[in-house]
């Protein structure tokens, strides 16, 4: 009959230009921060079989010595060698970044995907639960938990886990609501596909997205936020992190006036970790974004 | 005998402000390698019908009425038959190829699915049944698709995708829920002519859904028309066009566009807007926009009644246009 119109090559269709490719797409910049973010986690994980001086033996420098060569970011007051210091502390503070998000992650992603996706008097649980954490006070929070149940690494990062959880939490429900309403997800279900199918092979890729460009972000949030807790004397015992070294050598005006670069140099590494972690969050946002808007 | 048949089709949503008469005695039936068309405005329930038939109404939705499938009772069937009914026996095709692929995978993994649960065919097989399928449905290079992403396509070519997925497992029938209401006009056509096509060669029985008359009228062997609900005239395509029995089918016939018609031609629209539904029927619900309206349509349902020396016109009106014009000209050569 009508074919003549269906079968000529697709007049709509110009065949698409290949676009560029996602690697291309998200920039030199993207890839300078991860390149940077890497570096850090690598020195952090290779520290003890790196040849760096042991960051409590006093003394290597004298006091508040500038950096030099071998001594690259100098001396503290007591002499210690403040690269391996921060490189040393690194450990911790990114640490508790990563298991603070995972937490939040684990908990607030699969209440956020359940909640949004069952809807009902689970959702309305859940949802309720998620605008009372928001409304508690952070600080008070972090510092009752780790009060309470000790000021390890999994305690410190487990209460900034916690406070976490709403904000992925709400993400992932949003999101949720967004793909569970689209035809894609009434034609696997009229394919026969059981709810645990839909939520894990059709609705988590699509979530997991932008979770995954909130993940570098919070991860940022959280680095600064033990340092918010060292720096009122209740982050990790004993262990070193950037918020006790950085608290350490700001803690005396003297020091501070005659050796700046003490506390200098552990800041600028976390201002540049948060800054690549922020940007490349962002960045994944944006191009990833754009792909939701050609649809 | 049909291959789907269905007989005084009755949905009603509880809401919190009272009971909602979506859908109210709709009977119809499509036969094998036939094509049916649904017309009617939105809130008409055409929607609401069809998806009683794939299962997809939510828990509060109460359902009256019977669907006959073949030898399937749709309405009451056993979870194991259900389980390789839908997409198998019967397919549907969404009005929206932007929201009906998943954006995160690929075409190939999409097409490949269906099959794979239904028939428990092997990657390779599905993978080269997939290309039949983007084949069939006219996309060139199709081994190159099997490999790109929704937003790679054009919303034509996604709707040709969508098409394939609903074909995958050679389907009976096939449900097309105004599957070009979200496309380019210059695509629609292309669309459209598609699927007539592919009914012809599969040997596959169609139910096009659509507001516009002028869709089905080259496409479908019969149609009915529905509006608040309730069918309003049904019939074979020839008889709705030749002999147009009632009110509402005629309003929609003057609403559409003809490239013969004169420059400056202004266009029909029906006047007032489609009725509360959430209000217990007692009247014929297109009277408070009919012309013909008496108080016999305000105060009662007229029932569906047959055309004389028809067996597939019916019309659920007390004015029937056909043949109060019939009886007039019988009646001034008397």
């Amino acid at each position: 009959m009508a074919n003549a119109q269906t079968t000529s090559p697709l007049l709509d269709e110009a065949p698409a230009p290949n676009p560029p490719s996602i690697a291309k797409q998200l920039g030199l910049g993207f890839w300078l921060s991860i390149g940077f973010l890497l570096t850090i986690v690598f020195l952090a994980v290779f520290a003890p079989i790196l040849p760096l001086e042991d960051p409590n033996k006093v003394a290597v420098g004298s006091k508040l010595e500038g950096p030099r060569a071998g001594l690259w970011f100098g001396a503290d007051s007591t002499g210690r060698d403040v690269f391996s210091l921060t490189i040393w502390g690194a450990r911790i503070s990114l640490l508790v970044g990563f298991l603070a998000i995972l937490i939040g992650f684990l908990v607030g992603g699969t209440l956020g995907i359940l909640s949004g996706y069952f809807r009902g008097w689970f959702d309305k649980i859940v949802s309720f639960a998620f605008v009372t954490l928001l409304s508690f006070p952070a600080l008070i929070l972090a510092i009752l938990i780790t009060t309470l149940l000790g000021r390890t690494v999994f305690w410190i990062s487990f209460s900034l886990g916690i406070l976490a959880i709403a904000p992925v939490g709400r993400l992932a429900r949003a999101q949720t609501l967004v793909f569970a309403e689209r035809d894609f997800v009434t034609a696997a279900r009229i394919l026969g596909a059981k709810d645990s199918r839909i939520i894990v092979k059709e609705l988590l890729p699509n979530v997991v997205i932008p979770m995954s460009a909130l993940a570098l972000l919070g991860m940022g949030i959280a680095i600064v936020a033990e340092g918010t807790l060292a720096f009122l004397g209740i982050s990790v015992n004993g262990g070193l992190s950037w918020g006790k070294q950085i608290l350490e050598a700001g803690s005396s005006v003297r020091n501070l006036q005659d050796g700046p670069h003490a506390a200098l140099f552990p800041i600028g590494v976390v201002f540049l970790t948060v800054l690549c972690l922020n940007y490349a969050g962002d960045r994944i946002r944006e191009v990833f974004d754009a792909k939701e808007l050609a649809l | 005998m049909a291959l789907l048949e269905v007989n005084e089709l009755a949905v009603t949503f509880n809401t919190p402000k009272g009971p909602v008469y979506a859908v109210s005695d709709v009977s119809f039936a499509v036969d094998k390698g036939q094509a049916l068309g649904i017309v009617g405005e939105s809130g008409s329930g055409k929607s609401v019908t069809v998806k009683s038939l794939m299962g997809l109404l939510p828990r509060t939705a109460k359902i009256d009425g019977s669907a006959q499938y073949e030898d399937v009772d749709v309405f009451n069937m056993s979870k194991e038959r259900r389980k390789h009914f839908y997409g198998v026996d019967i397919a549907m095709v969404f009005q929206n190829p932007m929201t009906s692929l998943n954006p995160v995978k690929r075409i190939g993994e999409q097409l490949m699915e269906g099959m794979r649960f239904h028939r428990g065919l092997s990657r390779d097989a599905a993978k080269s049944r997939a290309i039949e399928l983007l084949d069939l449905v006219r996309i060139p290079d199709p081994t190159k698709r099997l490999s790109q992403y929704p937003h790679e396509l054009s919303g034509g070519m996604r709707q040709r995708v969508v098409i394939a997925m609903a074909l995958a497992n050679d389907p009976a029938l096939l449900i097309a829920d105004e599957p070009t209401t979200a496309l380019d006009v210059t695509v629609q056509r292309d669309i459209l002519d598609l699927l007539d096509s592919l009914r012809r060669e599969l040997d596959m029985a169609l139910i096009l859904i659509t507001h516009d008359l002028g869709v089905v009228r080259d496409r479908t062997d019969s149609i009915a028309v529905m509006y608040g609900g309730r069918v309003m005239e049904t019939a074979t395509t020839e008889e709705v066009f030749a002999d147009t029995e009632h009110p509402y089918t005629q309003a929609l016939q003057r609403a559409i566009p003809d490239m013969s018609m004169p420059r400056g031609t202004r266009l029909d629209p029906i006047p007032g807007s489609p009725p509360d539904l959430a209000i217990t029927p007692v009247s014929c619900p297109f009277a408070p926009r009919c012309t013909f309206a008496t108080d016999e349509c305000r105060t009662s349902i007229p029932p569906l009644s047959a055309v004389p020396g028809s067996e597939t016109h019916r019309y659920a009106c007390f004015h029937p246009q056909g043949l109060v014009a019939a009886a007039s000209t019988v009646g001034g050569e008397a």
